[in-house]
């Protein structure tokens, strides 16, 4: 077994490969239990296809992915949130005219070039092999960052996803609290791309914090077990790439989902299985 | 009890986009005061509250909580909202929803304290739901929640207390409970402000009775305010009021959906 998990580890790839999934299925978990609590799985997932053409210019431009990608992402993220909010279309409308443009837009351009479809499945589905070494710094710097802020303003987050009425008695910031979140989310979305890519991200933020969500009746709880669950299913995801040949991204997603339907049926408190035992 | 002012709402309207919810509105209500907001459907009575927590803008007039404008600095209010205004089913727990009435007190990048936590322990007593304080909200009665609600209202620590319609949808030990804890806020010099359907717990338990239709029809002590005439100038043919030997019967709202106009 130990043989087993360690063999990989003897090409540097792997274990950066491994690194980078650990923080990514940690920092995507853990504030992807704000996007099940406050319902916002479709925008995490129209975030993360917006970013797609900052990649594709800094791509063609040559620039730092990272760099085109995080400024899509917080244009995005605030766009959509602003749109949502004044706009006088159904949120979710909205969301969706952004999200299909800014993708088509990406799309696009990558078709400009001769290696299109290997570069297109790269960003769709993420390369956790490719991950080097300063991909991993960044990572680690800004996947810590957003960590970092999800604990210090825990409470303000935690009263304005509840009871947002409360937060305007509280005189918290609301606008701005809400607005550092979607920016937090945004920044999640870009340190994830190179692990899992833009079309299963969503999966990431949402199945491993749903789970959690299943099992516990705490946020503290929910953040833990998710980040567990999360990051479990990303560094599955890679040892199956390693041994079973298939993508890691989607792997880790089928892990992800397994994991899920498990807790679902067989959670102690709100599991299907005991339910229909109960009822019979 | 202190007899000073408290609050003061002086010719306030507003509402919502072109219409007018409140219609230059004004009274009064000094400290330790408890004051039954009564009035039909539609009367203005969650507009009110929303107006003088400072989460609605005034198109008119100003409000003055001691002494402060609540839309320009914080203000000692607190807060219980209409019964499922918050999504039940958030992994929180009665003690976790009761500490968020703390936050304002602890400030930035500060995490609950002993005496935070003592505070909520006894906010959660006072309501008597001590036992629940581990339970997910959701699997609360309706009647529970309300309650974990007042003891965040408490744990706030604030003077003046605006409950919207505490007792609608609410079983009746825990409106015995809350009725209770009314009490025991008239010697803590608490001041109430307390939306409800029902005049005749407005009649009995309260100081003073506001009379709201969008304009304030009364204001003043209950027998003042509960009488056939004025009455009938809000409701309308919405309630039925009987003179008994000991005093007015009020049937109000929902209990005469057929609207029979029995007020003489």
């Amino acid at each position: 077994m130990t043989h087993w998990l360690l063999e990989p580890l003897a090409y540097s790839f792997m274990v950066r490969g491994l690194l980078a999934s650990l923080l990514v299925g940690t920092v995507c978990a853990v504030l992807g239990t704000y996007v099940v609590v406050k319902g916002m799985a479709f925008f995490g997932d129209a975030l993360a296809h917006a970013i797609l053409p900052g990649v594709a210019v800094a791509y063609l431009a040559r620039w730092p992915l990272f760099a085109g990608a995080l400024v899509t992402g917080v244009i995005a993220a605030v766009g959509i949130g602003t749109l949502t909010r004044r706009g006088h279309l159904k949120e979710d409308t909205a969301t969706g005219i952004i999200f299909s443009g800014a993708f088509a837009l990406g799309i696009a351009l990558l078709s400009t070039v001769e290696t299109y479809s290997v570069d297109l499945t790269h960003f769709l589905f993420g390369n956790v092999l490719g991950v080097s070494t300063a991909d991993l710094w960044l990572t680690a710097g800004l996947g810590g960052l957003v960590l970092l802020l999800v604990a210090a303003f825990y409470k303000e987050f935690l009263v304005l996803a509840f009871d947002p009425v409360l937060a305007r008695m509280l005189r918290l910031p609301t606008t701005l609290l809400h607005y550092l979140l979607l920016v937090m989310l945004a920044v999640t979305v870009v340190v994830s791309l190179q692990t899992v890519g833009v079309a299963l991200m969503v999966a990431m933020l949402v199945t491993p914090a749903a789970t959690a969500y299943i099992l516990t009746r705490r946020m503290p709880a929910m953040m833990g077990l998710a980040a567990l669950f999360g990051s479990l299913s990303a560094v599955a995801g890679l040892y199956l790439s390693f041994y079973v040949n298939v993508a890691s991204g989607p792997a880790a997603v089928l892990v992800c989902t397994v994991l899920f339907l498990v807790a679902l049926l067989l959670s102690p408190r709100r599991g299907l299985v005991w339910e229909w035992a109960r009822r019979r | 009890m202190n007899r000073c002012e408290v609050l003061r709402v002086e010719e306030v309207t507003a509402g919502y986009d072109n219409t007018a919810a409140l219609e230059r509105v004004s009274f009064s209500v000094f400290g330790g005061e408890q004051v039954a907001v009564v009035g039909p459907n539609g009367a203005g009575k969650s507009t009110l509250f929303k107006v003088i927590a400072g989460l609605l803008p005034l198109r008119v007039g100003r409000v003055r909580v001691m002494g402060c404008d609540p839309h320009r600095e914080p203000v000692e209010i607190s807060y219980v909202t209409q019964q499922g205004e918050v999504d039940f089913s958030f992994p929180v727990t009665a003690a976790d929803v009761v500490m968020m009435g703390r936050i304002g007190r602890m400030g930035w990048l500060r995490w609950p304290s002993r005496q935070d936590r003592e505070v909520v322990r006894r906010a959660l007593a006072q309501v008597g739901i001590q036992d629940l304080a581990d339970r997910q909200i959701g699997e609360l009665s309706g009647g529970q929640q309300q309650r974990v609600f007042i003891a965040r209202a408490l744990a706030q620590e604030a003077e003046i207390l605006l409950m919207d319609e505490p007792f609608a949808g609410v079983d009746a030990t825990s409106e015995q409970a809350i009725l209770d804890l009314l009490e025991r806020f008239k010697e803590g010099g608490i001041t109430i402000l307390l939306s409800t359907h029902d005049l005749n717990l407005a009649a009995d338990r309260f100081d003073r009775v506001l009379l709201l239709n969008r304009e304030v029809i009364a204001y003043g002590p209950p027998q003042e305010v509960f009488c056939p005439d004025v009455l009938h100038r809000a409701y309308g043919g919405q309630l039925a009021v009987w003179e008994h030997e000991r005093g007015l019967v009020m049937l109000g709202d929902g209990h005469c959906s057929m609207g029979e106009e029995v007020a003489r």
